[in-house]
């Protein structure tokens, strides 16, 4: 972040990573419908680190810096240098393996060590499209959400089901919870310049 | 909506991504500064679902992520060596994935920070909204 802020046409920027056991689906949220289109191979294989998104949620034009774990948590190496400035963070499970979903709270409690305190938490079972293979029911997956005292989606990264819905239900949370913040924190928030400020020229 | 020529005042276009299906807004540049890179890519291009081979070499560079509206930056990748500038990543529509509609460099070799990528955006792989 630098001075520059004041030229920029949106309202706040926030950083959200995606968290959970490897093979849940993490990357097919951050890339998606990877097998009906076209994505050169090249693209796939090297796959995708973070994604820019822009929002809007309740008139204000929100950036979205969208991370997904460069495949640390196979080996449970996730730094704190990962968690740092997250204003939200996504834990994904898998529906159809009981021993994703029994490690969400493994992933809560390290969000808990390394995270920010005001960091919101939430909760996403992933590949529901496949209900023969279900083992999770959406039930347990609501009581966790509870227990953990965090909002709650089941989502299909394969048919888009519910990811575009993820991904504002987060935003408006951390966006409201900046907006009643006296003063945001720089990293989970910062009011950077107001709607139609583009006239300004910063040339590169 | 128009295919890039060199008249077009890229500060006051949105540049959308060429899948017809898609045209998600990309980026509205900060400047008309346009550089000549050769780099080998086969970037996507306008009025096609695939890459080609045919390779044009006109860019603008883009310093701050944050300037995008929607991107998406692959992980770092050393595929294109033999290009005149080394090639760290490449950018794809973070709508519909479709790409590469560009590339991220450091202007360091030995740099690392992700927070200091620069972006080179193609100028052949947009298809440009001039109504602002």
């Amino acid at each position: 972040m630098s001075g520059r802020t004041s030229t920029r046409a949106y309202d706040s920027v926030y950083k959200l990573l995606l968290i959970g056991d490897s093979g849940v689906g993490k990357s097919c949220i951050l890339l998606r419908f990877v097998e009906d289109k076209f994505s050169p191979s090249f693209i796939t294989t090297i796959g995708i680190d973070f994604k820019i998104r822009t929002v809007e949620v309740d008139g204000a034009k929100i950036k979205l810096q969208v991370w997904d774990t460069a495949g640390q948590e196979r080996f449970r190496t996730i730094t704190t240098a990962y968690y740092r400035g997250a204003a939200g963070i996504i834990i994904v499970y898998d529906v159809t393996d009981e021993r994703t979903f029994e490690n969400v709270k493994n992933w809560y409690e390290a969000i808990n060590q390394h995270a920010t305190e005001d960091a919101q938490v939430f909760l996403v079972g992933n590949k529901n499209d496949n209900a023969d293979l279900r083992a999770v029911s959406y039930e347990q997956g609501e009581a966790l959400a509870r227990e953990l005292g965090v909002p709650f989606l089941e989502t299909s990264a394969k048919t888009n089901e519910n990811v575009e819905e993820l991904f504002i239900k987060l935003t408006k949370i951390i966006h409201d919870k900046a907006g009643s913040k006296a003063n945001a924190d720089k990293d989970h928030g910062v009011k950077v310049g107001g709607h139609g400020d583009k006239t300004s020229s910063n040339c590169c | 909506m128009d295919t890039y020529n060199p008249d077009i005042n890229l500060s006051s276009a949105v540049l959308r991504c060429p899948y017809s299906q898609c045209n998600a807004r990309i980026i509205t540049p900060k400047c008309n500064v346009v550089k000549r890179i050769e780099t080998g890519i086969p970037f996507i291009k306008v009025g096609e679902d695939v890459s080609t081979d045919a390779i044009t070499d006109n860019f603008i560079i883009v310093d701050d992520v944050w300037d995008f509206d929607n991107i998406g930056v692959s992980k770092p990748t050393d595929q294109f060596v033999e290009s005149g500038v080394k090639v760290e990543r490449l950018i794809i529509c973070s709508e519909c994935d479709r790409g590469p509609l560009g590339f991220a460099f450091f202007d360091n070799d030995d740099e690392k920070d992700v927070k200091k990528l620069k972006y080179a955006v193609h100028l052949d792989s947009f298809v440009y909204d001039l109504k602002q």
